[in-house]
């Protein structure tokens, strides 16, 4: 049954991915890729189950891109860096810690490719300031949404059930 | 705990080098793919498709040259009277296509910028004068010029049988344009050719930008929108002209 969530929730955030694009309106730079990313991480305590999303849902973005394997390694590094922060010092399971290590992600996710703009001039996103608005705004409703639908799921699925929360 | 997390990472890391370096550029270009099923064939259509009574089109367009070649003449000679300066005089710097922004297929990088005389906001044209896009981001030897379907271009245009409307011209999809706010009492239809206006001092007018295609209105808007399809292919681009000064 993992297994078929797994393939469910890769493939509701391929099809956003694919709508979002193909409408070009600033509301491509929403991140369904990231935003499952982080609710299967929040929700799973497997690592290998999170760190093969992000591998392969970095590999279906860059197929896009000229730069292949970019998404790919900054999903991979956003997920060593939360893990590493919750075995470390946000180790509390509490709604605090995924707000912050939710903002944390997409700061990691913008600043990786703001520095692979800057150092290899790899400019995959256009960093000016008709840019610079759009990404804020989608940053604040994709933290929204990783909060929001993490919340829904533990209040509605996970607490009902008993089950116990990976994070 | 923090051994294991290094532990996978490191494998993960792994797996994404060989699978760039065993790519070669071949095997995931589903991008290539899912832009060739939507590239927009039909977009330029009304060069490409020419109508059906041709020889009486070329009549009518012969008869139309003529007498815009007399109305030139007439012109000129009027302005010498007025000693005016003739406003098709601008300085152009001639570039090339350097590349395509790979995410954003509508922002193209050119082989010229403030060495010759490239500044932001400076409309880009082919040789006949047809407006393709602005200057972004001018920098010493290249610069980034973003095409007018892209959803962030904006350009001041006049549309209408005498020129008399003015409105704001936005992309959209990346393949069209549109033009909304347009008054409900002002009259514009399909085919009608959209021109620059002479709102922006970097921006000469009267450059053609488009041709309408479709005309949307209903009695309860106040406005009506349009959408403009390019004259040429901005698919492609190769030599360009940025008016450097008007």
């Amino acid at each position: 049954m993992r297994y078929l969530y797994f393939i469910l929730i890769f493939l509701i955030s391929s099809f956003l991915f694919l709508f979002l694009n193909f409408y070009d309106n600033g509301w491509q730079l929403l991140q369904p890729f990231l935003v499952a990313l982080l609710l299967i991480y929040f929700n799973s305590e497997q690592e290998w189950l999170y760190y093969t999303f992000a591998l392969l849902a970095g590999f279906f973005v860059d197929s896009f891109t000229g730069i292949f394997g970019l998404h790919a390694i900054i999903f991979v590094i956003i997920i060593f860096l939360l893990k590493s922060f919750q075995v470390t010092i946000l180790s509390s399971k509490n709604i605090l810690s995924i707000i912050l290590l939710t903002i944390f992600s997409f700061l990691v996710f913008w600043l990786l490719f703001w520095l692979s703009d800057l150092i290899f001039n790899w400019n995959l996103y256009t960093f000016d300031n008709n840019l610079l608005k759009p990404i804020l705004k989608m940053t604040g409703i994709n933290i929204f949404l990783v909060i929001f639908l993490h919340l829904i799921y533990y209040n509605f699925w996970v607490k009902p059930h008993d089950q116990k929360q990976s994070f | 705990m923090l051994r294991q997390n290094l532990k996978f990472f490191l494998i993960f890391i792994t797996i994404i080098a060989l699978f760039v370096l065993f790519k070669n550029g071949q095997i995931f270009d589903l991008g290539v793919i899912f832009r060739k099923s939507f590239s927009p064939g039909q977009f330029n259509t009304s060069l490409l498709n020419p109508p059906d009574n041709i020889e009486e089109e070329y009549k009518n367009l012969l008869v139309a040259n003529n007498q815009l070649k007399e109305l030139e003449k007439e012109n000129n000679e009027l302005r010498e009277l007025l000693e005016l300066k003739n406003k098709d005089e601008y300085n152009l710097a001639v570039v090339n296509i350097l590349s395509r922004d790979p995410v954003n297929r509508n922002i193209l990088i050119i082989d010229g910028g403030r060495d010759k005389g490239i500044a932001n906001g400076q409309v880009v044209v082919v040789s006949n004068g047809i407006a393709v896009g602005k200057i972004i981001d001018a920098g010493i030897d290249s610069s980034k010029l973003r095409l007018l379907t892209d959803h962030f271009s904006k350009l001041a245009v006049k549309v209408g049988d005498d020129r008399n409307i003015s409105v704001i011209l936005s992309g959209s999809l990346g393949l069209v344009m549109d033009l909304s706010f347009i008054p409900q009492e002002q009259a514009i239809k399909k085919g009608d050719i959209v021109v620059t206006a002479d709102i922006d001092p970097k921006i000469p007018s009267g450059l053609i930008v488009g041709q309408i295609e479709d005309v949307e209105f209903s009695q309860e808007e106040l406005f009506k929108k349009a959408s403009v399809l390019p004259i040429i292919n901005y698919e492609v681009l190769f030599t360009l002209a940025v008016i450097t000064d008007l």
